[in-house]
């Protein structure tokens, strides 16, 4: 009797996660039932954080589920909006090889081992509000001149109006 | 494990959606996944050398993609209600 | 010394009065009975604060420039400040900054009497001045994430300055812009974050001192790849430059003018900051020879497309995407020639553009767009003909005119730099362009006139356009004036070559 015995030091929890991540990744782009795409898109952006807290980058993880929180409920309600004729579905043959396609694409991260040499060798012990606040406040405050443009212009998009053109008389 | 390679097959994963998907909520996606990716080696650098750096230039990179991202999608909807289009590639083909 | 303050002044007086504007062209509307006069002081203040502004720092900066001539001011000043947010003040953003005030400040004056007092001209106006004031703050940023988010800043303004009138083809345009600018973010932040792993630092001179010192610079060169891509498609370099000719078409005169001067010269300096300033010496990375084929087909291209068009306001924003081509050249070169050539093309390409996309902007308000319409129209509108001929021929490069000398600079830099056959190249597409730009003449002086034309000159909007047209004819005789700006920039290249 043969006993499979699995390494489980080589598969960490890492790595899974990266591997539920391109594979959700991948069947959000492939699966043509708009639901469906949504909600892998989802666990995609959970697989990302999680990715992130076992990174132990909190706040990265953090900020990252915020977004995809509301990143998930826009795009709901544009599916909502879009995909009122042809709500095609694939078969189950088209779901199995686009996991299968997503599990080839997955293989070069885990086999390619690429030796980088960084310059930064010593950690700096940087607190993250400090490097945030005091450090980096100018690109905050870019940041948000960013939005404020943004919340500028956005009516010019969605206020309906009827404009006189000039030149077409 | 290789996180370069790992962001570099989102990163064209993300790209293949842009390009092959005629679906406007898969382009959506794409352009979300792609983000992801550009992000993604900031947080990965950052664990890896230790450095909270990394998570900050992480969130405001992120944050500008986002915005944007929140922009089309306003011209999105305003598209489809002027236009009656559901798929940005078909606009492209009016000219030329 | 300049303190952080006085560098980010520009910007934070365009912001301020970008959010000012809002209330005050309401307040114009209602109260003033629409005065067009009260509108153009209300536009014109801020531009006067601004140009105080950058000329102190102009002063200061040139005071002691001799001293440190690469002026970094960094949010922190202890041992962690190559990691905080920094500003650069050198020759060349001092002079950039001019440009974009002298230029933005034409194409606002011409704004204002062309978009009146819309529905939400306000929000224009505002959206006009933060776009402004994040390429000027971009300009100054010494860090390619404070540079990239700024850079955002005014991509993200200039969409709804496309999409301004809501024409459906303007919806088109500003959708295929945005995606294009989303992706090309993607792609630069993709390209920073392995420089950030690799240096641990996104500083102009940290990550240029981690250029020399990097023993394998295989992953560096995939960052920067990406990182140049980006920029590539945000400044339209060929492979990438179908957005550009449908969103200036679409776009309303007033915001193709603008863009074509400030945004897309913008986006050279960037292209040009990030190849020649930080990429250096050039064999680090050996760049130039593939920067150079991308050139040539820019050039190429454009002027073939362009070549092709009937309607002109198209024909122009392809001559646009030829202007990107020959950008690259002078970029290509990296001798202090080169810079010289690209800064005085930064003006004058600006400026030509801007005129013809003013002057397109006033024959399309009287109901013509195509060639065939163009018949006849230098004898009825003298005064419009005339500025677009200046345009056309400082396009072409015809000598005594401003584009003359910044053609002959950018091609004389390509010879400098052992590229003789992407100078043969330009001068072979500068004929081409001739070509095109004279039938456009041809058309409008020696053909007969197609259709009874009632509308008259608008005279208010031929004020801005005379001013252009004024400084491409100074600038055509009288060089030295812009060239003397120009200098220090040359002199601080050579020192940071040597160095």
């Amino acid at each position: 009797m043969v006993i499979l015995e699995v390494n489980v030091d080589v598969l960490s929890y890492l790595d899974a996660l990266a591997l539920i991540l391109l594979v959700t990744a991948f069947l959000a782009i492939h699966f043509k039932n708009a639901f469906y795409s949504i909600i892998s898109f989802g666990a995609m952006f959970v697989s990302l954080s999680a990715f992130y807290f076992g990174l132990n980058a909190q706040f990265a993880a953090v900020f990252q589920l915020v977004v995809a929180v509301g990143t998930i409920a826009v795009f709901f309600l544009v599916s909502e909006v879009f995909t009122s004729e042809k709500d095609e579905d694939e078969t189950v043959k088209d779901r199995i090889l686009g996991v299968i396609i997503a599990l080839t694409l997955s293989i070069p991260s885990f086999i390619i081992d690429l030796k980088e040499n960084h310059l930064l060798l010593s950690p700096r012990g940087l607190s993250f509000p400090y490097a945030m606040w005091r450090l980096r406040v100018l690109d905050v405050i870019a940041q948000g001149v960013v939005a404020l443009t943004l919340a500028l212009g956005i009516m010019i998009i969605l206020k309906r109006r009827s404009v006189k053109v000039m030149g077409e008389k | 494990m290789e996180y370069i390679i790992l962001s570099m097959t989102l990163l064209a994963i993300g790209v293949y959606g842009l390009l092959t998907k005629r679906n406007l909520l898969k382009t959506l996606m794409s352009i979300e996944i792609i983000a992801a990716a550009a992000s993604m080696n900031f947080v990965v650098f950052s664990s890896l050398l230790g450095d909270r750096m990394g998570q900050v230039f992480f969130i405001l990179a992120l944050s500008v993609d986002t915005s944007i991202t929140a922009v089309v999608v306003a011209l999105l909807l305003v598209a489809n209600r002027e236009l009656k289009v559901s798929d940005i590639w078909d606009l492209s083909k009016l000219k030329e | 010394m300049i303190g952080l303050l006085e560098v980010a002044a520009p910007s934070i007086i365009l912001i301020i009065s970008a959010l000012l504007t809002l209330p005050a062209v309401n307040l114009i509307r209602r109260r003033y009975n629409q005065r067009f006069s009260i509108l153009l002081m209300w536009i014109l203040t801020p531009f006067i604060l601004v140009g105080a502004s950058i000329i102190s720092l102009a002063i200061k900066y040139h005071g002691q420039s001799s001293l440190s001539p690469f002026l970094r001011i960094f949010l922190v000043s202890d041992d962690l400040s190559h990691i905080s947010s920094s500003f650069l003040v050198d020759a060349v953003s001092i002079y950039m900054v001019i440009v974009y005030f002298i230029v933005g400040l034409i194409s606002c004056i011409y704004a204002v009497f062309y978009i009146g007092f819309d529905d939400l001209s306000e929000r224009y106006f505002a959206l006009m001045f933060m776009v402004l004031g994040g390429v000027m703050a971009a300009t100054f940023s010494g860090d390619l994430l404070t540079l990239f988010i700024f850079w955002e800043v005014s991509a993200a303004g200039s969409c709804f300055l496309i999409i301004y009138w809501k024409k459906p083809e303007s919806i088109e345009a500003c959708l295929k812009y945005l995606v294009m600018i989303i992706i090309a973010s993607a792609f630069i932040v993709y390209g920073l974050s392995i420089i950030y792993g690799l240096v641990g630092s996104l500083n102009f001179w940290t990550v240029r001192a981690a250029l020399a010192s990097l023993t394998d610079k295989s992953l560096l060169i995939v960052a920067f790849l990406f990182v140049v891509c980006g920029y590539a498609i945000e400044s339209a370099v060929v492979p990438f430059h179908m957005w550009l000719p449908d969103a200036y078409t679409a776009a309303p005169s007033s915001t193709s003018a603008f863009l074509s001067a400030v945004v897309d010269q913008a986006s050279y300096y960037v292209f040009m900051r990030v190849l020649v300033y930080i990429l250096t010496p050039p064999d680090i990375l050996n760049w130039p020879f593939t920067l150079a084929v991308f050139s040539a087909l820019t050039m190429t291209v454009g002027n073939l497309f362009a070549l092709a068009q009937r309607d002109v306001k198209r024909m122009i924003s392809y001559v646009c995407v030829a202007d990107i081509g020959y950008n690259l050249i002078a970029i290509t070169s990296v001798k202090p020639i080169g810079v010289m050539g690209n800064l005085f093309f930064f003006f004058v390409g600006g400026m030509t553009t801007a005129l013809a996309f003013m002057v397109i902007g006033i024959i399309n308000s009287l109901g013509l767009k195509s060639l065939d319409d163009l018949s006849g129209i230098g004898k009825i509108f003298p005064m419009t003909g005339f500025a677009l001929v200046v345009a056309s021929l400082s396009f072409s490069g015809i000598p005594t005119l401003a584009g003359f000398m910044a053609k002959y600079m950018v091609f004389t830099a390509a010879i400098a730099a052992d590229m003789a056959w992407l100078a043969v190249i330009g001068i072979l597409n500068s004929l081409l362009q001739t070509a095109y730009l004279v039938r456009l003449i041809h058309y409008m002086y020696a053909k007969k006139v197609k259709k009874r034309l009632g509308g008259r000159e608008p005279k208010n909007l031929l004020l801005p356009v005379y001013l252009l047209v004024a400084s491409i004819l100074i600038l055509g005789v009288y060089p030295s004036i812009v060239l003397e700006m120009i200098y220090p920039a040359a002199q601080q290249l050579t020192l940071l070559l040597s160095s």
